[in-house]
């Protein structure tokens, strides 16, 4: 029943909301449009999120710490940092941060990986 | 007084030495993640969210109490020097304040607006402990149809306000709804949407929802414009404290936004956007300085503000008292009543009074500490405005990940995570609102369970919807809300605040 008209809802809404993009009759939406395609680009974040989906099947068998660290430093690469350097180092800094702060004060559990032995 | 007694109860316990210092904690990151441009209020919530999980309860709410007052200042600093709100709320601080900083007035507009909201703020919390009360003794005369009724005026109102676009405030209204379908139906054991995905069953967990909407989706949003080139900060320049001549032209700002703040945020159509707008157009229209405004009004700037703290504490009452949220922030509160299996209306008031004082009472050691603890370290905070946006996206990836991944080191919710976060980039891209989605998500499922209640109530009967007057006369209002949201000459102001926010690049 819920389900139903939640579906029902949801179609109606997706309708009129073609017929106003066919229409074109909105117009904030088309300065709002403008605006975004001259400032943004999309290449960017299909890169970021390739980046976040293999961080996520990484991050179990490599460990927190390592992957998280690798993940800031190639994502700020992404977003137009060239310092290599910086970028691992506060990579590093932030993702050890996390880890120790989440796992020792707060008791969260978070996979250690590989330096399992060492920590 | 009971209610005198209780708040003395209430600070008897939040008073404790361990929850001042998580109302401290909860102050500074509060304010230091709210400063990070572009991150609002809900978002810090959502962020730190998950910190909490380990806390009991009583600590995690005086810890939110903390976060949203830090959060709501953090956010108004970024206004003011930045020129980018965190959300809707703080549109007109930018409108006002970000001219008062170019005029070398910065620190003029930072102190106003902290006491602003710090007066506000206390102002509110004593309405919040007089009204709350009284409104929960009247609730607990309502039926499931009332609730029922109720959150469906609540979605109406929250839809109709936010935004510019009807269809696309309900499409995102229908997409959060649906998104909470989702998973075995507890009740008859029926799979909803699942496509047979057997990590789906217990459906998508809110918090997913809320990380992946505000936090994901906002470093997308950002991680796309990055190479749009920075935004100007402006320095913190001249006096910090307001003379007598502008102490005079805010007081009576800060008083009527306080008032407009508490009444239209306990009201069931909730938030801070009509409370901060309403104000803005009153002062506006009793100012002697008409022709300042959109230029550096102080008192354009100061009634908003604190209409804004004011509404947080007002938004408590339906939050607290019926359990049901009118922002995207008091939905996410919400969720997070439900981590610890609290359910909030009329019977909390009886049943775990010792945590609603307390933390009733940590609001107003909230505003003390949001005082005491910024005064010194808003050069600081400033500086926080200078960390590259490169790292501030990489960043909240970061801390997002981290707080989905906290829950149950699960590799499905990362994925879950990452596809909310790819449709908040697409809803912020195509300006559909944010926050119809989040209150559908957290509030369909409750509204289900009403809805079913009703019609067991009314054995099956469809008609026990129109058999009670109060049911009846607030579903009209929730149908009708939208010409009235429409009439109030709210929009004349032009309330969107992407259309300001894409000024600012």
């Amino acid at each position: 029943m819920v389900p139903l008209a939640v579906s029902a809802g949801l179609l109606f809404f997706s309708f009129l909301f073609l017929i106003e993009a066919r229409k074109r009759t909105d117009a904030h939406l088309e300065r709002h449009l403008r605006a975004e395609d001259a400032s943004t680009h999309l290449g960017t974040v299909l890169w970021v999120l390739v980046v976040l989906v293999v961080y996520a099947v990484v991050i179990g068998p490599v460990g927190y710490l390592v992957a998280t660290a690798a993940m800031f430093a190639v994502v700020s690469r992404a977003l137009g940092s060239r310092r290599w350097v910086l970028n691992v180092g506060v990579g590093i800094a932030l993702s050890a941060a996390a880890y120790f702060g989440f796992t020792l004060l707060l008791g969260v559990r978070l996979p250690a990986g590989f330096l399992e032995m060492v920590l | 007084m009971d209610v005198i007694l209780h708040l003395i109860d209430g600070f008897g316990t939040a008073l404790r030495p361990e929850y001042l210092l998580f109302s401290a904690v909860g102050v500074i990151l509060g304010s230091f993640v709210g400063v990070l441009p572009g991150i609002g209020p809900p978002m810090t919530i959502a962020l730190l969210l998950p910190l909490t999980y380990t806390f009991d309860p009583v600590g995690a709410f005086i810890l939110f109490g903390g976060i949203y007052f830090g959060a709501l200042y953090g956010g108004s600093i970024t206004s003011i020097l930045m020129n980018i709100p965190g959300e809707s709320g703080q549109v007109v601080t930018a409108i006002e304040g970000y001219p008062l900083a170019k005029q070398g007035r910065a620190g003029v507009a930072l102190s106003v607006s902290l006491i602003g909201a710090v007066i506000a703020g206390t102002i509110a919390t004593i309405g919040l402990s007089f009204a709350a009360p009284l409104v929960a003794k009247l609730a607990s005369n309502l039926q499931a149809t009332d609730y029922f009724a109720l959150m469906v005026f609540a979605f109406a109102s929250v839809t109709a306000l936010v935004g510019t676009s009807l269809v696309r405030g309900m499409l995102s209204l229908f997409l959060g709804l649906w998104v909470g379908l989702i998973g075995l139906d507890f009740i008859s054991g029926q799979e909803r949407f699942t496509l047979g995905i057997p990590e789906l069953y217990v459906g998508i967990n809110e918090v997913l929802v809320v990380i992946g909407l505000f936090a994901i989706g906002e470093a997308l949003y950002g991680a796309a414009r990055i190479r749009s080139g920075a935004d100007p900060t402006v320095p913190i320049a001249g006096r910090f404290w307001p003379n007598r001549g502008e102490l005079r032209r805010v007081w009576m700002p800060w008083l009527r936004g306080s008032g407009l703040g508490f009444f239209f945020g306990s009201m069931p159509t909730g938030g801070s956007e009509i409370p901060t707008f309403l104000s803005y157009s009153v002062e506006r229209r009793l100012s002697k300085h008409k022709d300042q405004f959109g230029k550096g009004a102080i008192e354009g700037m100061a009634g908003p503000e604190a209409a804004a703290s004011a509404s947080f504490s007002g938004v408590m009452v339906p939050l607290l008292t019926l359990g049901i949220p009118t922002s995207a922030t008091a939905a996410i509160l919400l969720s997070a009543f439900q981590v610890y299996n609290i359910q909030p209306g009329p019977r909390l008031f009886e049943s775990s009074d010792t945590l609603v004082w307390p933390f009733i009472a940590s609001l107003f050691i909230g505003n003390i500490m949001l005082f005491a603890i910024n005064l010194p370290m808003i050069r600081l905070w400033v500086k926080v405005l200078k960390i590259p946006k490169t790292f501030l996206f990489a960043g909240i990836l970061v801390f997002g990940t981290l707080g989905v991944y906290s829950i149950s080191n699960s590799f499905i919710d990362l994925i879950i995570v990452y596809i909310v976060g790819l449709s908040g980039l697409f809803m912020r891209r195509y300006d559909f609102p944010i926050a119809p989605a989040i209150l559908g998500v957290i509030l369909g499922p409750l509204m289900e369970t009403q809805f079913r209640r009703s019609l067991d109530l009314g054995g099956g009967d469809f008609s026990v919807f129109i058999s009670r007057p109060f049911t009846v006369a607030i579903l009209l209002l929730g149908v009708l809300g939208r010409q009235v949201g429409d009439s109030s000459g709210l929009k004349e102001g032009e309330p969107p605040v992407s259309v300001v926010m894409s000024k600012s690049p």
